[in-house]
């Protein structure tokens, strides 16, 4: 039963909301407002133009366009939430969601727990054990490698990029592999027993009648995650962007422009760009949620 | 089209057995139902023969291949759901086709096979609409259709009817039994409604409790059920089932049950003092008398007017009775009538529950 | 599922599951380790690596730094996110959903070092740099909205009988607040506090750009500090340490695991 009865008064209301509202507007609504601005003047972190940045138009814009790092993090980024995100975490995660949904064994909850182990271990220490994993001399990567007779591999060093595509695999693909699950598990069993008794092979099933039937959900994850690695950090603190820019992921871009060439106008610049993509992104998950709500 | 037979079949799952013992022979052509509540194992009995399950012991055949270890694909079965299983993003004529669409035959052969069957199940002109599109009977069908579409060696109907309305489900009862017997494929039926399955069924197996209790046509299970259970599951309203005593004095018998009494011949299998049970049921039980037929007074309890007929609970003392009278005579709640019952309509239960065959019943008016 | 293709399948999984399980066997034997390197290898157990963190003046002060940081945000989120959720849910105003959802949408996409650029600015101005209560306020704005957003689905759940009850008997809108709402929405606001918990936690990168002394830092930035420090890395004290670090995070999850389901972490973590 609804009640009509006022509870609390509008100006009541208006104050309740007023200190959350005023934390927000401050330190989040404002600062992605502000960013705009900022990326218009040659703000920078010490120096006259940490006092007294002037405006310079659209200058900081013209020479992200020029500027060959900018491409360089742009098709590593994307290389990156390509490999990490879709291949790694999404068709993982569907994988390990499809092959272990039926599974009765103890091994659906072994790997459970240690994908999800690997999700929720803070990011600085899940980067440190990489780092040991992977290290040329003592790391447990290079000693299983031994065990087969292979040489042990420099990975941060020669091979970088794919290190770091691996390690934000082994990081995120938990979420998707619930997500998954979960939606699996919303076809009723008669659907997929019929399928297997009329002869359909377990590719079969899984092309014809639970892809189709998690489309909504499948599309939600592959936003989502597309949104989270584009803009993860954690990187970072395995290869700091190294070895000669080969894992500057556009975040790690404007880490390094920003904080420690000081560089604060000409990271707004580069951060409007992304937040801008961001909001891109945000917007394709709005629309694809209300269609899959029609 | 092919016959079924299991035997010896044990199913166990993890805090329960679902199956002991099961051995059943099902002729090709068959209508056969399996019958029973929930949880007495009929679904699961259904389940191994398609294969979706693993017998723990036992075999089971289709036709004269040993399947107890194959997978469903390999059984050619065709099984239908309670929930038809269509899948949503396919249009009617996919669902139908989709058998055979994984069986890589021909598109050409396909749509006449789809459109054949479509006819026979009066599917015609809905072959390009999506199942939210169609009506409960039709979405039926369709499932129907898909497993018909298989050839298949067996029909496997896990309760298809449960999920239409009453009148609805009349309707599709007499059409399933006529696709059935058009084709003479071998039917496996499963349902917990005994209308339905007295209806239907060439044979029945009643189910309980994981055990068979009684195979037979329905005219045999109604007529001479093998056991309590069986007696009072099929027939509704259900058969009055009277517990009491025998006693026994000198040449002859008598059973007990309150202040109900009847008169045994001196041939009944039973020990003075033993259990047994009396049963019988309310079509039997009448307000007029009748050549042979034995009176008792009873207290009438209450009455449910049902139009075409009336059902009467009444009492003798502790035991209580029900009454089905089609019209005519009809006493009061609250009053005292005669009734009377008559005596070759009797059954007789041991103390485990099990038939005792009475011939000419052995039972005399009291 | 049965069928030929299942050992296969068991050899996929297997695989899968020790190239997730590997690179953590370290975290779990290095701590006890009486000679920690980078290797995993099971040596001489010690807890000497853990005297060495009760010994390390930053380790210590890193760890009330957390503390600090997590408390104060747990605090300000739970206090104002429950003062908004339930002006939200008991009033209504054209566009209040509207809003909500335009605050969920702002706060995933202003996340990440794009978004510290103009923070750092801001607080830069504000004085706020290099200062606890500036990395609370800015934890705070990231996780409000959603904060709110599940708390004013949980006060919707609240029946208005009690507020009703207590108006009648002419309490004020704060009492009613304060003695009928907060209470009621215990559990909810439970939850929250947990989620600012793990969310502030772990993170990295807000209080490596906002904190500049090393006695404000955080565990996160401190451990980052030890092994990209010069000379040689104290593993033994990182692997400890970062063990320590872990395991609040851990028996939380399986706390609210075992009481709520998985569910809740999807979608609010990233």
């Amino acid at each position: 039963m609804v009640s009509s009865t006022i509870i609390i008064s509008r100006r009541t209301s208006a104050g309740f909301l007023f200190p959350g509202l005023v934390v927000i507007g401050i330190f989040m609504v404002f600062p992605a407002v502000w960013v705009l601005y900022l990326g218009l003047t040659d703000e920078s972190l010490t120096g006259i133009k940490s006092v007294m940045p002037s405006f310079v138009g659209l200058g900081n814009f013209i020479r992200i366009f020029q500027d060959r790092f900018f491409y360089n993090a742009l098709r590593i980024s994307f290389i990156f939430v390509a490999g990490s995100g879709w291949v790694g975490q999404v068709a993982l995660g569907l994988f390990l969601a499809v092959i272990l949904h039926n599974e009765k064994s103890w091994l659906k909850p072994a790997i459970n727990a240690v994908t999800v182990a690997a999700w929720i271990i803070p990011e600085v220490v899940v980067a440190y054990l990489w780092v040991a994993f992977l290290d040329h001399d003592f790391g447990l990567l290079n000693r299983v490698l031994g065990l087969f007779n292979l040489e042990p591999v420099n990975w941060l060093y020669h091979h970088a990029l794919f290190s770091i595509i691996l390690f934000n695999t082994w990081r995120g693909t938990a979420f998707s592999m619930v997500l998954f699950t979960a939606a699996i598990e919303t076809i009723p069993p008669s659907f997929l027993e019929t399928a297997q008794v009329l002869g359909a092979s377990g590719w079969r099933r899984f092309k014809d009648i639970i892809l189709p039937m998690i489309r909504p959900v499948l599309l939600t994850d592959i936003i989502l995650i597309t949104l989270w690695t584009f803009n993860v950090f954690t990187p970072f603190l395995l290869t700091q962007g190294g070895p000669s820019f080969k894992t500057e992921i556009l975040p790690i871009y404007v880490y390094r422009t920003s904080f420690q060439y000081f560089k604060l106008g000409y990271g707004a610049a580069i951060s409007t760009i992304l937040l801008l993509i961001n909001l891109g992104f945000a917007i394709i998950y709005l629309r694809a949620q209300r269609r899959s709500k029609a | 089209m092919a016959e079924v037979k299991l035997e010896g079949v044990n199913k166990r799952f993890v805090d329960h057995t679902a199956l002991s013992g099961i051995s059943l022979e099902i002729a090709e052509g068959e209508f056969f139902t399996l019958l029973g509540p929930s949880g007495c194992g009929k679904t699961t009995a259904l389940r191994l023969v398609a294969g979706l399950e693993l017998a723990d012991q036992g075999r089971i055949w289709i036709g004269d291949r040993d399947v107890t270890l194959l997978a469903p694909a390999q059984r050619r079965v065709a099984m239908v759901f309670q929930n038809y299983a269509l899948y949503p993003h396919m249009s009617i004529a996919e669902n139908i086709s989709y058998p055979l669409r994984i069986r890589k035959m021909p598109k050409d052969r396909i749509q006449d096979k789809v459109n054949s069957v479509a006819d026979k199940l009066y599917l015609g002109g809905l072959l390009d609409r999506m199942p939210s599109q169609v009506s409960g009977g039709q979405q039926q069908r369709v499932a129907v259709a898909r497993a018909m579409v298989q050839d298949p060696l067996v029909y496997l109907f896990d309760e298809p009817l449960s999920n239409l309305d009453a009148r609805l489900r009349l309707e599709a009862r007499r059409f399933l039994k006529r696709i059935q017997r058009e084709t003479g494929i071998t039917a496996i039926y499963v349902t917990h409604d005994q209308t339905e399955a007295m209806a239907m069924s060439d044979r029945v197996a009643v189910l309980n409790d994981g055990r068979l209790m009684q195979v037979a046509s329905p005219e045999k299970i109604y007529a001479e059920p093998a056991n309590v259970f069986v007696a009072g599951f099929v027939g509704s309203p259900p058969m009055n089932l009277i517990e009491g005593k025998v006693e026994k004095e000198g040449l002859g018998s008598r059973f007990f049950a309150g202040e109900f009494s009847v008169e045994l011949k001196d041939n009944i299998p039973l020990e003075n003092g033993a259990n047994m049970t009396l049963g019988i049921r309310p079509e039997h039980v009448f307000f007029e008398p009748g050549e042979g037929f034995l009176r008792y007074e009873a207290l009438i309890d209450d009455v449910e007017q049902l139009g075409s007929e009336m059902i009467f609970s009444l009492s003798i003392g502790e035991v209580v009775l029900l009454s089905r009278v089609w019209k005519g005579h009809a006493p009061n709640t609250g009053e005292r009538a005669e009734i009377y019952l008559d005596p070759s309509a009797f059954h007789v239960f041991d103390d485990k529950g099990n038939r005792i065959p009475c011939g000419s019943l052995g039972i005399s008016r009291g | 599922m049965r069928g030929k293709g299942r050992p296969f399948i068991l050899l996929a999984l297997a695989l899968i599951g020790i190239f997730f399980l590997l690179p953590m066997l370290w975290l779990v034997l290095t701590p006890f380790s009486a000679e920690p390197t980078l290797a995993v290898k099971v040596a001489q157990p010690s807890l000497n690596n853990f005297h060495e963190v009760a010994k390390n003046r930053t380790a210590l002060i890193a760890f009330k730094n957390s503390i600090i940081l997590s408390a104060g945000s747990m605090f300000l989120v739970v206090l104002f996110g429950s003062l908004a959720a339930y002006a939200l849910s008991r009033t209504r105003f054209a566009g209040r959903d509207t809003i909500l959802s335009m605050l969920l949408l702002f706060s995933s996409v202003v996340t990440g070092v794009a978004a510290m650029v103009p923070i750092y600015t801001l607080n830069s101005r504000l004085h706020l740099i290099d200062t606890h209560i500036g990395v609370i306020l800015i934890f705070t704005a990231g996780f409000l909205p959603t904060a709110i957003f599940i708390l004013k689905d949980f006060m919707d759940g609240i029946p208005r009988s009690y507020e009703e009850a207590a108006l009648v008997d002419g309490s004020s809108s704060i009492n009613l607040f304060r003695h009928v709402a907060f209470p009621l929405a215990r559990q909810g606001l439970a939850v929250i506090a947990v989620l600012t918990f793990v969310n502030t936690w772990s993170n990295f990168l807000v209080p490596f750009v906002l904190i500049r002394s090393n006695e404000k830092l955080p565990i996160a930035v401190a451990i980052y500090q030890f092994f990209t420090e010069v000379g040689i890395p104290r593993i033994g004290v990182i692997a400890a340490y970062s063990l320590l670090y872990t395991l609040p995070v851990l028996v939380i999850y399986f706390w609210i695991s075992r009481r709520y389901g998985f569910g809740f972490f999807g979608g609010i973590k990233g």
